[in-house]
């Protein structure tokens, strides 16, 4: 059977923040500047949508309308987020996608500053518990003379991305998994300089794609550190014809431990109990246990 | 409105004089601090605190603020003690457009300090109190919002000083309790919408000033020693107009 339908709508998602709550928080010193900014709202949304047809040429008051297709969506909440383009010329189309997007701020977000006597060392630490959920399914079939599909999944500086360019034959389902369960920030800075801004946001990403397509493909990802650099990343393209699966699972866990300051902390209270800029000075617990303390 | 407290002469201060000294008290610290702020929004209303503390090294200083959002509002509590020179400032800001500031600046001093800060988009209230002794401390808080003003400071050289001060929305209110004890010399000082007793104290001579809640306008209290020794206590009213 023969479809001649004309799919000249664009479909939209924006999750309007317009009643967002958001925070900021900063840290500044003679040298440096830290900050932050965090946006959240309780929220849910769902998406599901079907398409089956023909894109071709539509006549309109004498006029012949081009065959095309574009689909444009912005998904975001607390960083993590899904961005999709996709522009197609004539050709048979179908696409199924399924979106589940939920969001909290009920929890408060809190501060603390600490600096002992005897040091110049401040601790300041910013907590925050507004947890986000997004499960994004979706397949696409598409036959013609050509089509471009990008797609970006981000979670908290983690992101995962795929972008076809260019394919006459594209086919692809990709199933996302995201969540983010916590948020805290230490910064360790002194009157003169930050000495330490760590962002620790405890996440999973699980990002799975299977994929044909005789363009141009390509597929980047990155994890990152607390520091923003990268733990791990890739890039990769494809020309020609190619099957390609992939899974990708990026997870970060951080529990937050109680920092505290005291004479000799490595042997009266361990590793655990002592400060980021005393952990990292001793990089790990090997040779804690002992009680050695070499640093010292 | 004058007393005298001595056998010398009364003396009456100078608007300019006592302006000048509330911008030192309210003096943000400029050099070799650090700053912190936490702020909280939702929609057009937000809540937003900022503190500053400049310390010796023999001074320790926490702080806990919390941040809740089913309308913006942070609560917030801090504590600082130990020997040697502070500067502590915060300062509270709503989308109602108030302005509030605690300042601290006490040096070569032994001593704690106390505050807590309950802030919403329309609403605050603030208070602290310290105990210090040594040689300076100077304490203040202001507010203005609806276009009112209050400002409660004090301070003393070469002695010692037990503040209470706070100041909360209506529309400008604010109150303090201060003691100070075998002081050089010392001011209270009070001005705007205010709640509260000042007393003073210094060689078993007591002076109490009762404020019943009433706007009686610009109210100082200072005592000075001169080069030769001559103590002089001076009550500064400014009424309201």
């Amino acid at each position: 059977m023969k479809y001649f339908l004309l799919i000249i709508a664009a479909a939209i998602m924006l999750i309007s923040l317009a009643s967002a709550a958001s925070w900021s928080g900063s840290v500044r010193t003679d040298s440096d500047a830290w900050s932050i900014h965090r946006e959240s709202s309780n929220m849910s949304f769902t998406y599901e949508q079907s398409v089956l047809g023909t894109i071709s040429a539509v006549d309109f008051r004498g006029r012949s309308l081009s065959p095309y297709h574009s689909f444009y969506e912005d998904v975001l909440v607390n960083e993590v987020g899904v961005r999709e383009r996709t522009a197609a010329l004539a050709g048979s189309f179908r696409s199924e996608e399924e979106l589940k997007l939920c969001s909290s701020i009920n929890n408060s977000v809190n501060m603390t500053l600490t600096k002992p006597a005897g040091s110049d060392l401040y601790d300041i630490e910013f907590y925050e518990r507004w947890p986000v959920k997004l499960n994004y399914s979706k397949s696409m079939q598409y036959s013609g003379k050509g089509i471009n599909n990008r797609e970006i999944a981000g979670n908290n500086r983690d992101y995962a991305g795929a972008s076809f360019l260019y394919n006459s034959e594209l086919s692809k389902e990709r199933s996302l998994n995201m969540s983010l369960e916590r948020m805290n920030a230490t910064i360790l800075a002194t009157d003169e300089a930050i000495e330490l801004g760590e962002v620790q946001a405890t996440r999973d990403t699980q990002y799975k794609l299977q994929s044909h397509s005789n363009g141009i493909a390509g597929f980047k990802w990155r994890q990152s550190g607390e520091d923003g650099s990268f733990l791990n990343a890739g890039d990769e393209r494809f020309v020609g014809e190619f099957d390609i699966n992939k899974n990708i699972r990026m997870k970060s866990r951080f529990d937050k431990i109680l920092k505290e300051d005291e004479w000799l902390p490595c042997c009266s209270g361990g590793f655990a109990d002592m400060n980021s800029l005393e952990q990292r000075t001793l990089k790990s617990a090997k040779g804690i246990f002992d009680c050695t303390c070499p640093q010292y | 409105m004058l007393f005298n407290g001595s056998s010398e002469g009364i003396k009456l201060s100078s608007r300019s004089w006592l302006a000048t000294l509330l911008a030192c008290v309210f003096l943000v610290p400029g050099a070799y601090c650090i700053e912190v702020i936490l702020s909280a929004e939702y929609g057009e209303d937000y809540a937003s605190i900022e503190s500053e503390y400049d310390v010796s090294t023999g001074v320790s200083v926490s702080e806990e603020s919390s941040a809740s959002f089913d309308q913006p509002a942070i609560e917030s509590v801090r504590s600082i003690s130990g020997t040697g020179d502070i500067d502590a400032f915060q300062s509270y800001s709503g989308s109602s457009g108030y302005l509030g500031q605690s300042a601290l600046h006490a040096y070569g001093v032994s001593g704690t300090f106390n505050g807590a800060a309950s802030l919403k988009p329309s609403s605050m209230r603030a208070d602290h109190s310290g105990s210090f002794a040594g040689y300076s401390t100077d304490a203040g808080m202001s507010l203005t919002s609806q276009g009112n003003s209050v400002a409660v400071s004090s301070g003393m050289t070469s002695g010692s000083i037990v503040t209470s001060q706070n100041i909360w929305t209506g529309s400008a209110e604010g109150g303090q309790d201060t003691q100070i004890t075998g002081a050089d010399s010392g001011y209270i000082d009070t001005r705007g919408y205010v709640i509260g007793d000042i007393e003073w104290t210094f060689d078993r001579r007591e002076i109490t000033l009762g404020v019943d809640g009433k706007p009686l306008g610009d109210l100082i209290v200072y005592k000075t020693v001169s080069a030769d020794g001559n103590v002089t206590f001076s009550i500064d009213w400014l009424p309201c107009v």
